[in-house]
């Protein structure tokens, strides 16, 4: 029985890599696998407190822009440590209107950010092989790489612990697999914790084509800190009709919140991720995905789609 | 700091209150040809100064002094737009309880640059020296700079 694990595990491994390493599966001993991908994320609309979609307010518009770097290496063949880094290009812009002299004008204000994201670390612990794979995942985020104080934040600017029980399943002799994980994210500010949940479904297709479809849920444990009293914000420009200095005042809830509207504090939300690998040889794949964002509260859906690069080596393969 | 903002009010006094085309500009709108200009601006107005660069750059162009009798948000701007691709520019200081700001900006016509600079309690003033730095037509060139403080 252990024999046929094995084979079962060398199968998958040689047909879709990243597809059982990305689940439940340790990568074995000195194996390695790294992935970097672009993706462009880009949201006009925001969920409601009661799941429902609208327009973001003052006609807002995000874009996400990232390339980002995600590797695993084999510590041993049980325990696995993974690491993500990802540089963003942000750019989000709003209308506002201002009145002078009973006009009211329109002015597009757009805000940019270019630097690095959140870093994440993990590592990934092998419990069980049999009747199905599974492992335990403890993961650090952390916000080092950049301020509070950027003109859009690429992140909440904190620190995130995680733990998460992961499960995969050989559907041999059917070419695919599933995966389901479960876990729980302490978030050491402002923002609530996170339960957060995943499914997962892989198969090959034809030649070296396969397919993974993936569920990935956030759902709010609804106990954010309560915000303070928002510090008012000046901003400023003149008008060049008359001269005349226009002063605007906001707050700083509503500006953080307009400038990055993918954060939030406490919110629920689904993330439904199709993609498409090519394997191109023996070590190198590409993947093409699309993801989109069917259900959620207080934060915004949007689109993305990614294109990635994924190189695989195992010493133990010849 | 305090003690640089002095040196440098006394200096600009005296330098103003030295020059022979000296021209006081009182009104919110005002028209000026003169080299060196003094007005002031209180919180919620906004001073429109047509000028009018009787010369070439360097020494044809015109220094603003102004005072500025309040806190608030100052606007700098200059604006020209009657002819276009002549290079503009405007140099000089705010200085306030808030701290002395540098004021930089250079242009293209048809445009207009602008600055703002945060003024504190107490007021305090201002120094610019503006205008059309080549052009291939003859002198006069006209421009309008404006002064505005919100409260």
């Amino acid at each position: 029985m252990r024999a046929f694990s094995a084979i079962l595990i060398a199968v998958l491994l040689f047909a879709a890599p990243k597809a059982v390493l990305a689940g439940a599966w340790c990568a074995p001993q000195g194996a390695f696998y790294g992935k970097l991908s672009l993706n462009h994320y880009t949201t006009d609309t925001t969920f409601t407190s009661n799941g429902s979609r609208e327009r973001i307010a003052n006609g807002g518009k995000f874009y996400d822009t990232n390339m980002t770097f995600y590797g695993e290496y084999g510590l041993l063949d049980r325990l696995t440590l993974s690491c993500s880094v990802p540089y963003k290009w942000l750019q989000s812009g709003t209308w506002n209107e201002t009145t002078v002299n009973d006009l009211v004008k329109r002015q597009h204000a757009t805000s940019h950010y270019n630097g690095p994201g959140d870093v994440e670390a993990g590592l990934k612990l092998g419990l069980i092989k049999e009747p199905f794979v599974g492992s335990v995942q403890f993961l650090y985020k952390n916000a080092g790489l950049y301020t509070s104080h950027e003109n859009v934040l690429p992140g909440n600017n904190q620190s995130d612990y995680e733990i998460r029980l992961l499960a995969g399943k050989s559907l041999w002799p059917f070419p695919g697999y599933c995966g389901a994980e479960v876990g729980y994210r302490f978030r050491t500010k402002a923002p609530s914790d996170e339960f957060k949940y995943l499914l997962e479904f892989g198969m090959d297709l034809f030649g070296p084509l396969s397919l993974r479809v993936k569920l990935d849920g956030t759902k709010s444990m609804h106990n954010a800190d309560k915000v303070s009293a928002p510090k008012p914000v000046r901003s400023a420009y003149v008008d060049e009709a008359t001269g005349q200095v226009i002063v605007a005042q906001s707050t700083s809830v509503t500006s953080a919140a307009s400038s990055n509207p993918s954060l939030g504090l406490q919110y629920d939300l689904g993330k439904l991720e199709t993609t498409l690998c090519y394997k191109i040889t023996e070590r190198w794949s590409g993947e093409v995905s699309y993801t989109t964002y069917p259900y959620g509260k207080n934060i915004s859906p949007g689109r993305m789609c990614s294109i990635g690069i994924v190189y695989y080596f195992d010493n133990k393969k010849k | 700091m305090r003690n640089i903002q002095k040196v440098i009010f006394i200096l600009v006094s005296a330098l103003v209150l030295s020059s022979g085309g000296l021209g006081p500009l009182k009104s919110a709108e005002a028209q000026t040809t003169q080299l060196f200009n003094v007005s002031e601006v209180i919180p919620g107005q906004t001073q429109t100064i047509d000028v009018s660069q009787t010369a070439v750059f360097p020494l044809g162009c015109q220094q603003f002094f102004v005072g500025i009798l309040g806190a608030g948000t100052l606007g700098v701007s200059l604006l020209k737009s009657d002819r276009a691709g002549d290079p503009i520019f405007m140099v000089g200081i705010v200085s306030s309880s808030a701290g002395t700001v540098p004021v930089v900006r250079g242009g293209v016509s048809n445009g207009m640059l602008s600055q703002i600079i945060t003024v504190g309690p107490g007021g305090g003033f201002v120094w610019v020296w503006s205008g059309v730095a080549f052009s291939p037509a003859d002198a006069p060139y006209a421009y309008q700079i404006r002064f505005s403080l919100a409260p």
